[in-house]
């Protein structure tokens, strides 16, 4: 019993942290509509902030942990409002992908800022002072975060229910043109919720560092993991917010009690896995979000290529990687490689996002699970297995859709990265899967061409995106395609006219699972061993935010996004004091692009518009459809 | 009491001394939602320290002038003079802070805050709280016995009341209500209206907006009547009501 109590308490301890966590990211999404993803890094970054002062350079902890949570949080909370305030009006997608570049810039700066060959042991708060409760052991720590926790709960029930800027802060969620109209200052009331938002994330960040060694990652997974908390709320509640990560606190200690498992620990991977669970039950569990009309969006939509014109630009594409392959510099061929790799996972993307309007986060969980099955049945070394690797990564992306089907927007994306999360502890990370030193993917020989060199094998990368690509093209142009066309501009007006919106959806994650499945042997391909470490559900934001700055809505712009990863790992190879700046430049790259929705391969198509001077100056009349302005989303549901 | 302008440092161009012409006008204002203008060029000003109406049919454009007039939407052409002052770009909460105060169609309330919130956030345009609540208990008792009760819980007559409290109790310069009579009974539309009446004496300047044209014309000095997004009659009350037969029989324009 002793036992039952003791991970009863620290689930709750656990809870408290992550309710702090929680309630600050439902705060800002509530006043402002912008879900931050980066909530998560806001809270490493702060650990690593706290530690360098705390530790390396002598600041006493408590002045440390002021400066870092009461300081330093709220007035990047002050810079992200002002970044945010420039996609005001922007869909989802935009401000999510926004927070995603945030989440990987920072990731980036803590790798450059704090490299993780040291080893550092963030200490408790407060030392090892310890009080014993039912011979239970409890840490000062543990104390603080339950005290730290109700404190923050009741004084933000005080702020919001009790101050003239708490009934401001309502009086906009509630109706924000009307309180405009009253005089509230949006913007005031924006920054507000957002420095506590960012103090209470770095709060919950140093919190959770104390006592552990402090990793970028798996930090900003920590904090992650009070998503789930933050949808049992509704993203809207803030008690029942509290409650919710007070359950998955003892979702995740409760597992620990050692008489549930007599036969020893079968289910250690399932275990680790439970915040991603928890995630995705709490999103599936919002009630159904009402279907809205759909926004005029009212831009140009880019132009899909015929048959022929793919096959040219494809051959094309092969030639230029031959020509780079055999005649570039020799340390250049693995980047062109990866490159390719990039480009078809990038591709994948185009697939899902670009022609259903999708956003999935769970691709290299499809590249896992198609390397795997590529090293596992066939040795990789073949185009079967890649086929096959393809196939069974469908199979998991239909698995992946179907319960998530329902979803749209914000929520589909949320339950796909708890999916990637999922499948990255309960599938990859086990060490049965890809065994302890890794599983052997093979380069394939093709007609007698053997693909071992990396000259030859970025080649045969070229090939497979050409081939995948016209694939997407084909799909695009068909019957099939023009339905996805539909979906993403309005699901209300495509249910409407009868169209099979979930099955829809459903078939192309299926087809963007088997692209990414066909990349996985790729990818093993290029490293030769994979294992599970390499499928992180990071590098799934990393690829997002590539795709986005290529241009999710073109197949060029999936080119262009291997591309630009080549040159960036390239340029990361031959000036190594770069290192980690290829997330912030990526990051940095879609922040600015954020309001170019077609990324490079939209600014290219609008300078070769520009060239041939048609459609600019001569024809002024076709330019007003590019001008529409966004209008309000018309919520058909509700009476007028 | 007089009306009164706030000053607001932070917002645009030419100091000319506050005139004694009208509080709010706007000149030759356009206005569009997205590409579709409804409002095209019309003069319309609030004359000071008296009711005004503005009248016209369904889809006239009377709502667009109110969101014109009080910085919900920027015109597309033309001017909005404040005070004398020329400022087109000002934004809604920067022309409620200089008090400028729009109750808009329907319950213009937040429906998930309490009666005493809803003030609360009223008074975020400057005016002191204390005077607010004063002013509202007193002109309606019954908000007073309901201020810890959620505004969306309210009758639709109190609702409006609470809406129109804002109106009386922030000491505005420029009052502008909007169908304030939309689905209320005929008892409670006119102690409403007594009560515009009643702040209108004190000084503030009042542009009604209302479909029920009698209503309307029953309390203004001056009357406005729009059609198809432009002003077809402007002058005293008594001489409306031709145009306004013409604007809602169809007459050809």
């Amino acid at each position: 019993m002793t036992e039952l109590f003791q991970f009863t308490l620290f689930g709750l301890m656990l809870g408290c942290v992550y309710a702090i966590a929680s309630m600050g990211l439902v705060l800002t999404y509530t006043v402002t509509g912008v879900f931050n993803f980066a909530h998560g890094a806001v809270g490493m970054i702060a650990a690593f902030c706290y530690y360098g002062l705390h530790v390396e350079h002598d600041v006493p902890a408590p002045l440390a942990a002021g400066i870092v949570v009461l300081v330093g949080a709220p007035l990047a909370g002050l810079g992200a409002e002002r970044l945010m305030r420039r996609f005001r009006g922007a869909d989802y997608a935009t401000s999510l992908v926004v927070t995603i570049a945030l989440t990987v810039g920072l990731l980036g700066f803590a790798q450059k800022a704090f490299p993780e060959d040291v080893s550092r042991n963030s200490p408790l708060l407060f030392g090892d002072n310890r009080i014993t409760l039912f011979d239970v052991p409890i840490t000062y720590d543990r104390i603080a975060q339950i005290v730290i926790a109700l404190a923050i709960a009741l004084g933000l029930r005080f702020l919001l229910f009790a101050t003239p800027l708490g009934a401001r802060m309502r009086s906009v969620v509630d109706d924000p043109e009307l309180a405009r109209l009253n005089g509230v200052r949006s913007v005031v009331v924006a920054r507000y919720s957002w420095m506590i938002g960012f103090a209470l994330a770095a709060l919950a960040g140093v919190l959770f560092a104390a006592g552990t060694n402090l990793s970028s990652i798996v930090l900003t997974l920590l904090v992650l993991n009070a998503y789930g908390a933050a949808m049992i709320g509704r993203l809207t509640s803030l008690p029942m917010t509290f409650l919710g990560a007070l359950v998955l606190g003892l979702c995740q200690e409760l597992p620990n009690v050692s008489w549930l498992w007599p036969d020893g620990d079968v289910f250690l991977r399932v275990r680790l896995a439970i915040p991603g669970l928890f995630l995705v039950i709490a999103v599936l569990l919002v009630p159904s979000v009402r279907l809205s009309a759909g926004r005029i969006v009212g831009r140009d939509q880019p132009p899909v290529p015929t048959l022929r014109r793919s096959a040219v630009a494809g051959v094309v594409l092969i030639a230029v990687m031959l020509a780079l392959a055999n005649f570039g510099p020799s340390d250049l061929q693995p980047h062109l490689v990866r490159g390719g790799v990039m480009a078809t996972i990038a591709l994948s993307l185009v697939a899902v996002t670009g022609l259903s309007g999708q956003v999935s986060l769970t691709q290299y969980l499809f590249l896992g699970v198609g390397a795997f099955v590529a090293g596992k049945t066939l040795g990789g070394d073949s185009v079967l297995g890649m086929l096959a690797g393809g196939l069974v990564a469908a199979v998991v992306g239909v698995i992946v859709a179907l319960p998530s089907a329902r979803l749209r927007g914000l929520h589909l994306a949320l339950s796909t990265f708890g999916i990637a999360l999922i499948g990255r502890e309960a599938i990859l990370a086990d060490p049965r899967v890809f065994g302890l030193s890794g599983r052997q993917v093979g380069r394939p020989d093709i007609l007698g061409l053997s693909t071992q060199s990396d000259a030859s094998f970025a080649v045969w990368c070229a090939v497979v995106f050409v081939a995948l690509a016209i694939l997407v093209g084909v799909v695009r142009r068909s019957w099939f395609g023009r339905q996805l066309t539909a979906i993403r501009d309005s699901e209300l007006a495509a249910a409407t006219l009868g169209l099979p919106v979930r099955t829809t959806k459903v078939a192309i994650f299926a087809v963007s699972a088997f692209i990414a499945g066909c990349a996985g042997s790729l990818f093993g391909g290029m490293s030769g061993t994979v294992d599970g470490t390499q499928f992180e559900p990071v590098n799934s934001l990393v690829i997002v935010l590539f795709a986005f700055v290529g241009g999710i809505t073109t197949i060029t712009g999936a080119g262009l996004a291997g591309a630009l990863f080549a040159l960036l790992a390239y340029a990361q190879v031959t000036f190594p004091e770069l290192a980690g700046l290829v997330f912030i430049a990526v990051a940095s790259a879609a922040i600015g692009l954020g309001r170019q929705p077609d990324g490079l391969a939209g600014v290219l198509l609008s300078l070769v518009r520009g060239a041939d001077g048609e459609r600019r100056s001569l024809l002024p009349r076709r330019r007003p459809r590019a001008a529409l302005e966004p209008a309000p989303a018309v919520d058909v549901g509700a009476p007028a | 009491m007089t009306s009164r302008l706030r000053a607001e440092p932070s917002i645009e161009e030419d100091a000319a001394p506050p005139a004694a012409g009208p509080p709010l006008e706007l000149r030759g204002v356009g206005a569009a939602y997205g590409r579709i203008e409804v409002v095209h060029g019309v003069d319309i000003a609030v004359p000071r320290g008296g009711i005004a109406t503005l009248l016209g049919p369904n889809g006239a454009g009377k709502t667009t002038v109110l969101s014109v007039m009080s910085g919900l939407l920027t015109p597309t052409r033309g001017c909005r003079h404040v005070q004398g002052r020329h400022l087109n770009h000002a934004t809604a909460d920067a022309l409620a802070r200089m008090g400028i105060c729009h109750i808009r169609e329907g319950r213009s309330i937040f429906p998930n805050l309490s009666v005493a919130d809803n003030l609360t956030v009223a008074a975020s345009s400057g005016a002191s709280l204390d005077r607010l609540l004063e002013v509202t208990f007193t002109i309606f008792p019954r908000l007073r016995e309901r201020r810890k009760q959620l505004a969306g819980t309210l009758s639709g007559g109190e609702k409006q009341m609470l809406a129109l409290a804002r109106g009386l109790g922030t000491d505005p310069s420029v009052l502008l209500v909007d169908e304030l009579s939309m689905g209320l009974a005929p008892m409670i539309v006119g102690s409403l209206y007594d009560a515009v009446a009643q702040v209108a004496e004190t000084g503030v300047s009042v542009l009604v907006v209302e479909q029920f044209a009698t209503v309307g014309l029953r309390y203004a000095e001056h009357a406005y009547v729009m059609a198809h997004g432009l002003v077809t009659y402007s002058g005293p009350s008594d001489g409306a009501l031709d145009a306004i037969d013409a604007a809602y029989l169809g007459a050809v324009r």
